[in-house]
């Protein structure tokens, strides 16, 4: 099995209503879209997104992927059309815009229209509208399934976890971050799936992935960058401490730079 | 490539067990207390030999490391429940801190030219499946690649069952976990010095690629009073085994109902001390 001949595919909801998947829970559709669409989280959500997610996409190594941004059909024109000129640079990107409808399925259908009908397992991967990879993501993912290229042919799905980045937090004042490994977070966590297999990245608990496939787990890189901020579904449920984030030294703004593109001024100036 | 199982059995280190003791004798009192002694040879005879013995890969060396004052009958007894298991080297050790005694078992054991190995760890109460060896080294051949860069590497089968013996049967939990001592093996390339002794079992992910792998049942862990890590992990939701279980683990660990029971029969323990 050839990595190279492996569709990479990337998924990314960004303020999709879904009903249910969802921590926060909402009473109707109405609700949860006033909850998404409120400007001061959209605000929120369009800084990291072009701050943390998108640098890093742009700079790949290996730019051989598909970057599938999942959106509802109801997003406010203004801010579909500020989503479409952020991604006009990034050819990779594809806005998928949907009915509001429930996670599992309508993510399942959105990964399936991107794959390809190809003999090679595809790799997939997910990331939260605030989350990034590193710039070597992509080159390395095919890397690593080529090195454990016989565990793939043996099973439908098998998990390939970078476990070591940043947990991030940014705003006008610059990056404050801290380093992280997390084994099963989501962003720099991929499956590669069979050919043959219906379900994709969104239709498994990602920390639960282990235990329904093998895990490949790659440590000593950082490969993810975790946001947190204000309105981070995980985070919304009382008693939930605040991560406490320092700023950032020269040495990490070079470091983050390099490794995920991401740039403390770009930063300052967006959320100014 | 070498694969060596390693298995500390009664043996009384300097530091590193829980119950802590101000002089080697009453450590040695401590761990050679004939109802202990019974209660660890109940486990190690039901569970963890029939596991060796029933090994579809016979290709592994298993380190018993016993402390050198084992009480003549017990060490006797280990010998004889150990014959017909070519693989199994009863190893006495003086008394060294725990890491440090296992580390220099296994070196000892690679000899200077030090090969390549798959080392795996085996409490004395445990058992692996049959296949553990065998499936351990397919999942190394399916990573060769892999390790061109990162020579040492971590496998881990995180499905298995707690488990607690009684004087006929097992009462059993299914559980997956997370880089456990058993169902657990690490790769070191030739030539190097150091020993899965030198790396804490639930930091392995910190420091090497590993492959986690859940499909098939893999390990039985012990719980019981005369247990190390029992006072943290009390037994919860352990039940009697299904007909299902009781085939399932019979076929795979060698593990069943009439062995323990003859075992148990033989070996008898006072009233709770079991």
């Amino acid at each position: 099995m050839n990595p190279s001949d492996m569709q990479v595919i990337g998924i990314c909801r960004f303020s999709y209503p879904a009903l249910g998947g969802f921590q926060v829970e909402h009473e109707s559709v109405k609700e949860r879209e006033e909850f998404l669409y409120d400007p001061v989280r959209m605000e929120e959500r369009f800084g990291t997104f072009e701050t943390l997610t998108l640098p890093p996409l742009r700079a790949q190594t290996d730019q051989g992927f598909t970057f599938a941004v999942v959106i509802g059909t109801s997003l406010p024109a203004p801010y579909r059309e500020r989503l479409e000129a952020l991604l006009a640079d990034i050819p990779q990107a594809r806005i998928i815009a949907r009915e509001p409808g429930r996670h599992r399925p309508v993510m399942k259908e959105v990964v399936n229209s991107l794959r390809e009908d190809r003999k090679a397992h595809s790799l997939q991967f997910r990331m939260d509208d605030d989350d990034a990879v590193g710039v070597r993501f992509v080159q390395r993912l095919r890397e690593v399934a080529g090195d454990v290229s016989g565990l793939i042919r043996a099973n439908r799905y098998v998990g390939i976890d970078f476990n070591q980045g940043f947990t991030v937090r940014v705003d006008a004042s610059g990056i404050h971050a801290k380093p992280s490994v997390e084994t099963l977070w989501t962003p720099a966590l991929a499956i590669a799936v069979s050919p043959h297999a219906s379900r994709g990245i969104l239709n498994f608990s990602h920390a639960k992935l282990s235990r329904i496939m093998p895990v490949v787990s790659i440590t000593g890189e950082d490969m993810f960058i975790r946001g947190h901020n204000e309105f981070n579904d995980s985070r919304q449920k009382d008693g939930i401490k605040p991560v406490r984030l320092a700023r950032i030294d020269a040495e990490t703004a070079t470091h983050l730079k390099r490794v995920f593109n991401i740039d403390e001024d770009h930063v300052r100036d967006v959320h100014r | 490539m070498r694969v060596i199982g390693l298995c500390r059995f009664s043996y009384p280190a300097v530091g590193g067990f829980r119950r802590m003791h101000d002089t080697l004798e009453e450590r040695e009192a401590y761990l050679y207390d004939d109802a202990r002694m019974a209660v660890r040879f109940r486990h190690f005879e039901a569970l963890t030999l029939p596991s060796l013995r029933a090994q579809t890969n016979p290709d592994f060396t298993f380190l018993v490391i016993i402390g050198e004052r084992m009480p003549k009958k017990w060490l006797d007894r280990l010998h004889d429940v150990t014959t017909g298991l070519p693989q199994v080297r009863i190893t006495p050790t003086p008394p060294l801190k725990h890491r440090l005694a296992l580390s220099l078992a296994i070196q000892k054991e690679l000899g200077d030219e030090r090969p390549d190995s798959l080392q795996f760890r085996l409490d004395d109460d445990d058992a692996v499946a049959v296949d553990f060896v065998q499936q351990a080294l397919f999942a190394v051949r399916r990573t060769g690649r892999f390790r061109r860069e990162s020579p040492r590497m971590a496998f881990e089968f995180n499905n298995g069952f707690s488990v607690q013996m009684t004087d006929e049967t097992l009462l059993v939990k299914p559980e997956f976990s997370g880089f456990l001592s058993c169902g657990l093996a690490v790769v070191f390339p030739a030539g190097d010095d150091k020993t899965i002794m030198n790396f804490g079992h639930h930091k392995l992910h910190l420091s090497m690629p590993a492959v986690i792998q859940p499909s098939l049942p893999m390990y039985l862990r012990s719980k019981h009073d005369d247990n190390d890590s029992g006072r943290k992990f009390q037994p919860k939701g352990l039940e009697p085994m299904t007909n299902t279980q009781k085939a399932m683990i019979e076929d795979r660990f060698n593990v069943s109902e009439a062995h323990i029971a003859s075992v148990c029969a033989d070996l008898p323990v006072p009233p709770g001390q079991g």
